[in-house]
């Protein structure tokens, strides 16, 4: 779904027929024809939620409020865009808040026995999380390493394999911008990469 | 940077990420018309708040600036949506009741107890009065609490809120969804309106079956709250 030589391969963005189907139904109203939209969006939703709130219980509420958000909003989707990128903003912003959120540290008041964090909880990103293998694991702790722009646009890009645009909705901005953050992304991270392999 | 490139493709394939969750089920819950609510008269319920306002308690009260936005009330319950959340210790004891077993529990209290089947066996069992406490632990090891009370006309709890609540249907019987943080406050041993040991909760599922009010409270989405919900037996 990248682009191959700078050409956007956007044909792959577009509403398949299945999804233009639902989507017209669930802009009628339809639950049922909701829940299959939302079943075919769910992996990604709760992936790019992960890869921006960084905690597994936040991007799954994160994913489920922005699916709530979206079908409020379905009155105003213009069918003739791709629905993707739409859904995508709406979930970003919804991990964004969470990640922002003060109090989201905070533990919960369920102190009826001492609280362990989940294995998954207690990684410190979700590109980490992964279970990679040996010889990407210097890759995986060099991506880490990055901050969070780099981190998310090369996150966005090649594991959740986004498009251009679909990224830009995702982070917030141009597509421009995509391609410009995404050269000097990758530049750092293959400068890190050689450090990392240096102290392996 | 094609090495590159290609490193980071053969990181994508082999990574793994944690399972998705079924998001369908909890957002189908959230989206579907709820029941016209029946008319009740507002009046007690609003003096009984503004005792808590007024007399303080022996903790907290809702605090200068709070405001009542709105009440939703199950037997047994009620769920007051304010502007901002009274201070409340994140410590302290959850004032559950004393511990007991499972069988010695259920010789305390004259309803059959119920349990939700996905969780299977509690962890603790607690009795305080007629509440029964279920505590249960989640795979990421932070407990689940259930909580099972005869309704009544008098009050079991209140939760004070800030976020909306949503009233939601489990096996076809009303219920309510609080999301998100919110002060619990319970009503204090031999009655009146004093609370104690308000705490800070996460989500939350209140809901009546047959002549129990039953509540979940955990860090689960709503959507899973809903799952266990619906896998009670007795």
């Amino acid at each position: 779904m990248r682009a191959v030589d700078g050409v956007e391969l956007a044909v792959l963005s577009a509403p398949t027929q299945t999804e233009a189907v639902l989507l017209a139904r669930a802009r009628e109203g339809d639950l049922d024809a909701y829940e299959q939209l939302v079943r075919l969006h769910q992996q990604l939703a709760f992936r790019t939620a992960l890869v921006l709130a960084r905690n597994v219980a936040d991007a799954e509420e994160a994913a489920q409020d922005a699916f709530v958000k979206a079908w409020r909003a379905l009155p105003r989707f213009d069918p003739s865009r791709p629905f993707r990128p739409w859904l995508l903003t709406i979930v970003a912003n919804e991990a964004r808040n969470r990640r922002r959120s003060a109090g989201r540290r905070e533990a919960l008041a369920l102190r009826a026995a001492a609280s362990r964090p989940a294995d998954a909880e207690r990684l410190p990103s979700p590109e980490l999380a992964l279970l990679v293998a040996e010889r990407d694991a210097a890759l995986a702790a060099a991506l880490e390493r990055l901050d969070d722009r780099d981190r998310q646009v090369i996150a966005c890009r090649y594991l959740l394999d986004l498009s251009e645009a679909e990224t830009a909705a995702a982070l917030g901005c141009r597509v421009g911008t995509v391609k410009s953050r995404l050269s000097r992304a990758l530049e750092r991270l293959r400068a890190q990469a050689a450090t990392e392999a240096l102290h392996a | 940077m094609p090495e590159l490139h290609d490193r980071l493709e053969q990181l994508a394939g082999s990574a793994r990420w944690p399972p998705t969750p079924d998001l369908a089920a909890g957002v189908r819950a959230r989206i579907e018309p709820a029941p016209a609510p029946r008319r009740r008269s507002r009046r007690p319920l609003l003096a009984a708040v503004l005792a808590l306002v007024v007399g303080g308690g022996v903790v907290a009260s809702p605090g200068v600036g709070s405001e009542l936005l709105q009440r939703l009330g199950l037997r047994g319950a009620t769920v007051t949506q304010v502007r901002e959340l009274p201070p409340a210790s994140l410590g302290g004891p959850l004032a559950l009741g004393k511990r007991y077993s499972l069988a010695d529990a259920q010789r305390l209290v004259d309803h059959r107890l119920v349990r939700p089947r996905t969780l299977g066996a509690p962890a603790e069992v607690y009795v305080d009065r007629d509440a029964v406490t279920f505590v249960y632990r989640a795979r990421s090891g932070r407990p689940i609490l259930f909580s099972q009370v005869p309704g009544s006309t008098r009050r079991y709890v209140q939760k004070l809120v800030t976020a909306r609540t949503r009233r939601v249907r489990v096996g076809g019987r009303p219920g309510l969804l609080l999301r998100g943080r919110h002060v619990v406050l319970f009503d204090r041993p031999g009655g009146g309106m004093a609370v104690a040991e308000p705490r800070l909760a996460k989500n939350t599922l209140l809901w009546e079956r047959g002549r129990l009010l039953l509540r979940l409270e955990a860090e689960q989405p709503a959507g899973e709250l809903l799952r266990i919900a619906r896998s009670v037996v007795e």
